[in-house]
């Protein structure tokens, strides 16, 4: 017998069913066949959304089929060496809860199986994708980007070990390196001025864009951040939060992540929040996937 | 006092650290009050010595942290440990940047 877990839900139980007899060896023999698709279930995605289907065993019984597959696994949740197979045979999995969840344990109608593929292909977790512009004053020819906002989360940043090894690029570009990421080092173009058009430029070498310059699907996460400058002195980023929170995040160099300013009110306006000696605002700028796997 | 480049930091004389003692040590013990952490700019200074003790110097309030851990606060109203390392800090950091101390300092 084989209990299959989509493990997708934080305060709900997740969806489980059984799979015994034909079905069992049919699942498994389909498996071993692709057996690339699979990896353990500590690895790939471990955040809010789905995180893949759960196979385990039930018994200590020998397989049936003689496959020699691990008593547990994972599959569709990332990190695999055959992800595109995984996604399909976490995809079948999902399909065949309606038929075998019992309704008392779940509600397994078509609106949760849609729920849970639409999870399933939506890179990066659940996190909801929202348009972004244009802006008030736009123009002729202006866009409206879709871009990806996530709840703030300063315990993950405050934590021992990561609040003095990452800084508020780090925090806007949601990436812990644990360097002290600086705009343009992991291209090889460091900016050479504490100044607006500097930092911006080191932060596009990066791969960050402008605001209003989409990034495409094979981006995400795509975030809005913003950047103000010390001159001569120092620069700052702040990252914009869920739409139900409405808020910016920070984290100053290596203090605390928070979402307030120096006047311990909550940010709604990086061009207007108390910044101290970060007097100059950059502007808008979004970073995205690549841009965040770069930084060093 | 950064928020994106790495904090300006600099080893002391062996007189220097010997001064930095002496000030610790003549600061009457008071009650242990955490370090305000204002945000942006100027948070204050952060002392380390080899053997693991440090303190934290911000404005009035000084937490010195020894190497058995027990912290303990001490109270300097007229903020003279904070002026002797404002007053060490000119030969180690650049112009522009004791200038930016000073003036962030004097705005705090």
């Amino acid at each position: 017998m084989l209990r299959v877990t989509v493990d997708a839900f934080s305060g709900r139980e997740n969806p489980t069913y059984v799979l015994d007899g034909a079905e069992e060896r049919d699942l498994l023999r389909d498996v071993s066949r692709r057996r690339a698709a699979i990896t353990d279930t500590t690895t790939g995605f471990d955040g809010l959304g789905f995180r893949g289907t759960i196979i385990e065993s039930l018994s200590d019984d020998a397989q049936e089929g003689g496959h020699d597959l691990p008593d547990r696994f994972k599959v569709g949740g990332g990190g695999a060496q055959d992800e595109a197979n995984a996604l399909d045979i976490a995809e079948r999995l999902i399909r065949g809860l309606p038929t075998h969840a019992p309704a008392a344990d779940v509600d397994a109608d078509h609106n949760l199986v849609d729920y849970l593929l639409g999870l399933l292909h939506q890179p990066g977790g659940d996190l909801p994708t929202v348009p972004d512009g244009p802006p008030p004053q736009a123009q002729t020819g202006d866009v409206t980007c879709r871009i990806e906002r996530s709840s703030f989360n300063p315990g993950f940043w405050n934590a021992s070990g990561v609040i003095g090894r990452n800084n508020c690029y780090n925090y806007a570009s949601n990436w812990k390196t644990n360097t002290f990421a600086q705009p343009g080092r992991g291209a090889g173009q460091m900016y050479t001025a504490l100044s607006c058009p500097a930092v911006t430029q080191a932060a596009f070498a990066d791969g960050c864009h402008r605001r209003f310059v989409c990034f495409p699907e094979s981006e995400k996460p795509r975030r809005l951040v913003a950047l103000v400058v010390a001159p001569g002195i120092d620069y700052h980023w702040y990252r914009i939060h869920s739409e139900s929170e409405g808020f910016w995040g920070h984290k100053p160099g290596g203090t605390a992540a928070r979402n307030v300013d120096n006047n311990g009110l909550v940010i709604t306006n990086p061009e207007t929040c108390a910044r101290g000696p970060y007097t100059d605002f950059c502007g808008y700028f979004y970073t995205c996937k690549t841009q965040r796997e770069r930084i060093r | 006092m950064f928020s994106g480049r790495p904090n300006p930091q600099w080893d002391t004389s062996a007189e220097e650290t010997a001064q930095i003692s002496a000030l610790i040590d003549g600061l009457p013990d008071a009650a242990l009050e955490p370090v305000t952490d204002d945000g942006l700019g100027y948070r204050g200074f952060v002392i380390t010595w080899p053997d693991g003790q440090s303190a934290t110097v911000a404005g009035a309030a000084v937490l010195v942290t020894p190497v058995d851990r027990t912290r303990c606060g001490k109270a300097d109203p007229d903020r003279t440990m904070e002026s002797a390392l404002v007053h060490m800090a000119r030969k180690y950091l650049a112009a522009d940047l004791y200038e930016f101390l000073l003036s962030q300092v004097g705005a705090g």
